[in-house]
């Protein structure tokens, strides 16, 4: 029981401060990428906590827009505990609970955004909704590909039988991508894009409600690339140190820290050498990859 | 041979018109005023912006004047660059409008361009253009009542009337259909005042009302109530935060052809090259804020970072990152020292350098170029209908700069290219801007190994009173032209500035038409409208009067500081 309290307080830590931290940290990279200075690494850490001493502004009289910030730091939340820790699954440790909370987040910050008489807003929410489905149509075909190939929703179970199959090559590339879409890296990053639609979904909060929802979207972010991280992390580790042992779920653990910082790393080189893409775009382009997934179940299904 | 050609180009419209032309004159060399009656006014403006024979006319400006006090009568002139292959004369149409009937027939249904000249002088004067498309306020404030007109002579400059608010900000089209998206008055992406009311069906820009001069500042009525000819020169410079030096110059040339100065030849070349830096720096930051507005943050950072070399070469030449105070009636204030000759070498070495390589690289962006290719695009026709300038006109296939149709200061001893591309979208815009810093590096190259010695002020006595001329110069947005009436007591009688973003604003709303709401920043960004910035910190202490100017490491320092947190 406290090994369980203890585990969810450590994976709760993790999820609301190194989700910030990794933002500093990629804010740092940045600036030396463009000859800055550049804040310090804690920058994101103090933004929030400043954020969250401000009285919170909603627009008119709508309570779902005091409640949403709320419901969305939970369900991030809830995402973050549903990726493994190493090997360590708290919450569900499913693909399709994945995909249940990503849409989730989404609905919970587009109705108020399009509720509210700006257009700034509704525009930022019409784009998030499109990301979002556009965006988990391959993820679900790649569902598929894993039903086919291992028999299991599981994260863990998946990750510890991986295969170097070429449908399964297809999948995982198709996952790396939809996590990069879904986190709103730089082109994806049209939802809330400030120099278009003045923050868009964001636009009509402040304050307190604004510092929640950052810090949620944060965290969505960093959970979404753990779970990628980890189907890459189990792996390596079982090919050297076997899958149950304690030494096992420790090396696990560093490797997936070590695939998230390269993640964000390698996010942030993109994010350096590209322009935002327009909505259009990224139907096309999410459309072009729903059709390598689908590629890839047909492969899983000649057993490839 | 000149003055034959620049006749016959005159004489060609005076035949056409023959009886209608109740005048000739020739204010300066290529500057000619022909004066009509009211109802002829039309038809000849018409027929020289849509002839043939002058491919590329567009409207230099529009100057209406309260010369009542001086023969009881308004003045309507309309300036035309008339651009041909073998000869380029400003030709003015005027017309006098008696008190009692203030109303001629309006050009802007021929010509589109005419639009705002004409609500102009409408709002400022009260002269009615009849059968004008759309005749709201353009420029003084819902607030200001009617028939009260600032620029009259009567209208004392100290009074300030206020009535009760008339919003004429309605888009006289109907458009329930549409939902509007306010882009402006204040808007992230403008970083100046001015309001795109766009209608939209989803995302797409389905229509598009302006309203702008909110920060008007009433510079003409100041210039001609309270400055002498030398202070004009300041407030000119102060027009714009980043082409100001441009405009100084143009109102410098105006005041020297009407007194017949001649500048020094050295003087001439020291304004080339400040003009070619200020052109440097303003496409620079160009490329920075286009980069921005896309995204493409490290674009931003490195053209700002080059555009740095060129702000800190100005403050060594004259004394100013911004705002040069160097030219004065008759040349340039301050000589080029020879030693910072060199400096001016080895930095534009440099810069040419580090631009190349940030051109490469910005250019191989692909969703960089995507986002500008086939975007915001604006015919040819549109261009010349509009009379849009400068790299915004360049970029729809426009063969047009003052410094080679109307060779003034050093350019006529200089040799560069004019880009031109036909494309008309933002790219074209981009890539003209682009080759145009190369041409201006190339400039400073060859002003530097040319320039000649001597003086850099020439001495005047008098300059002539009534009498009339166009000052004008390649800004870096496009033509920019300054209008001068001398007056008496050392005073203009009539000032006249027109920017050239007074021309490419008025054909934006024609290039968002059909593209979408991610794209209107960029769109509007793409004519370069004017903005202003403060890049310099002075400490002042209060108590003790004691100054102290931070270098660029003490002000990076301060702003680390600044943000530092506690952990």
């Amino acid at each position: 029981m406290i090994a369980s309290v203890l585990t969810i307080a450590i994976a709760i830590a993790l999820l609301t401060i190194f989700s910030v931290l990794m933002e500093g940290i990629r804010g740092k990279i940045k600036a030396r990428l463009q000859q800055r200075i550049g804040g310090s690494i804690v920058h994101e850490i103090h933004d929030i906590l400043d954020l969250l001493t401000l009285k919170g502004i909603t627009p008119e009289e709508l309570p779902i827009y005091v409640v949403a910030p709320y419901f969305a730091f939970s369900l991030s939340l809830a995402l973050g505990l549903s990726v493994p820790f190493g090997k360590i699954v708290i919450v569900s440790g499913n693909m399709l609970t994945i995909i249940l909370l990503v849409l989730s987040i989404t609905a919970i910050i587009s109705i108020p955004a399009m509720l509210v008489n700006n257009v700034y807003s509704n525009i930022g929410a019409n784009r998030e909704i499109i990301i979002t489905f556009t965006a988990l149509i391959p993820f679900m075909l790649v569902c598929g590909i894993f039903l086919v190939k291992f028999n299991t929703l599981s994260i863990v179970e998946i990750a510890e039988s991986l295969l170097v199959t070429p449908s399964v090559i297809l999948g995982l590339a198709v996952i790396g991508y939809v996590v990069y879409v879904l986190s709103e890296f730089a082109p994806f990053d049209i939802s809330r894009s400030n120099t278009e639609i003045i923050d868009g979904i964001f636009s009509e909060y402040g304050g307190r409600f604004l510092g929640i929802l950052e810090w949620a979207f944060f965290i969505k972010r960093f959970s979404l690339v753990m779970f990628f991280s980890s189907l890459l992390a189990i792996p390596i580790t079982k090919g050297i140190l076997g899958v149950s042992t304690y030494g096992g779920h420790v090396l696990a653990f560093a490797f997936q820290l070590v695939f998230l910082t390269l993640y964000y790393i390698i996010a942030t080189l993109i994010e350096e050498r590209t322009a935002r893409t327009r909505i259009n775009n990224v139907i096309k382009v999410n459309g072009v990859v729903t059709l390598v997934a689908f590629l890839g179940l047909i492969l899983s299904l000649f057993g490839l | 041979m000149r003055e034959d050609v620049e006749v016959s180009q005159v004489k060609s419209i005076i035949e056409r018109f023959k009886d209608k032309i109740l005048d000739v004159k020739k204010v300066q060399d290529n500057q000619w005023i022909l004066i009509t009656d009211r109802d002829s006014l039309r038809p000849i403006v018409t027929y020289i912006m849509q002839s043939e024979k002058f491919k590329e006319a567009h409207i230099a400006t529009m100057v209406g004047t309260d010369e009542r006090p001086l023969r009881g009568k308004m003045s309507v002139t309309f300036w035309i660059n008339t651009l041909t292959d073998s000869m380029n004369v400003f030709i003015g149409v005027r017309t006098y409008l008696e008190e009692d009937n203030l109303e001629y027939d309006s050009v802007s249904k021929d010509v589109p361009g005419a639009n705002w000249y004409e609500r102009e002088i409408y709002d400022m004067l009260g002269v009615v253009p009849r059968g004008h498309p759309d005749l709201r306020r353009l420029i003084l404030p819902d607030d200001w009542p009617d028939n009260v007109y600032p620029l009259r002579k009567d209208f004392k400059y100290t009074e300030s009337p206020v009535s009760y608010p008339n919003y004429s900000f309605t888009y006289t089209e109907e458009r329930s259909s549409c939902a509007i998206v306010p882009l402006g008055p204040y808007h992230v992406s403008l970083d100046e005042p001015a309001h795109f009311k766009l209608y939209v069906r989803g995302e797409e820009i389905v229509g598009c009302d302006y309203k702008g001069f909110y920060s008007h500042r009433g510079v003409e009525k100041i210039a001609e109530s309270r400055l002498t000819y030398e202070q004009v020169n300041f407030i000119a410079e102060r027009i714009c935060g980043i082409c100001g030096y441009t405009h100084s110059t143009a109102y410098c040339q105006a005041i020297e052809r009407i007194s017949k100065i001649e500048v020094p030849e050295r003087a001439e070349y020291i304004r080339t090259l400040l003009l070619e830096i200020e052109r440097i720096h303003s496409h620079l930051l160009w490329l920075g804020v286009a980069s921005h507005l896309v995204g493409f943050e490290s674009g931003f950072m490195d053209a700002w970072r080059i555009r740095e070399r060129i702000m800190w070469l100005a403050e060594r030449l004259t004394g100013n990152r911004k705002t040069y105070g160097m030219n004065v009636i008759g040349g340039v204030r301050r000589d080029l020292l020879d030693y910072r000759k060199d400096l001016v070498t080895k930095t534009v070495k440099e810069l040419k350098k580090e631009y190349k390589e940030f051109v490469d690289r910005l250019t191989s962006i692909k969703s960089f170029i995507r986002r500008c290719e086939g975007i915001g695009v604006l015919k040819y026709d549109k261009a010349r209908a509009y009379g849009v300038l400068g790299p915004t006109g360049r970029g729809s296939g426009r063969n047009i700069d003052v410094r080679r149709d109307h060779s003034y200061a050093a350019y006529k001893d200089v040799d560069f290219k004019v880009p031109v591309y036909k494309e008309g979208d933002v790219l074209s815009r981009a890539l003209t801007r682009i080759d145009e810093v190369f041409e201006s590096i190339w400039i400073i190259e060859q002003v530097l190994d040319s320039i000649p010695g001597g003086d850099v002020i020439a001495e005047y006595t008098e300059i002539p009173q009534y009498e009339e001329g166009l000052g004008y110069t390649e800004a870096p947005r496009g033509e920019n032209v300054h209008y001068v009436m001398t007056g008496e007591k050392n005073m203009v009688y009539r000032f006249r500035v027109r920017a050239p973003t007074y021309a490419n604003l008025q054909a934006v709303p024609e290039m968002l038409k059909g593209y979408t709401v991610a794209d209107a920043p960029l769109i509007i960004a793409s004519i370069d409208p004017c903005y202003s910035c403060t890049e310099r910190v002075t400490i002042i202490d209060v108590r003790d009067c004691k100054t102290m100017t931070l270098d660029e490491y003490e002000f990076n320092m301060l702003s680390v500081k600044a943000s530092k947190r506690w952990f």
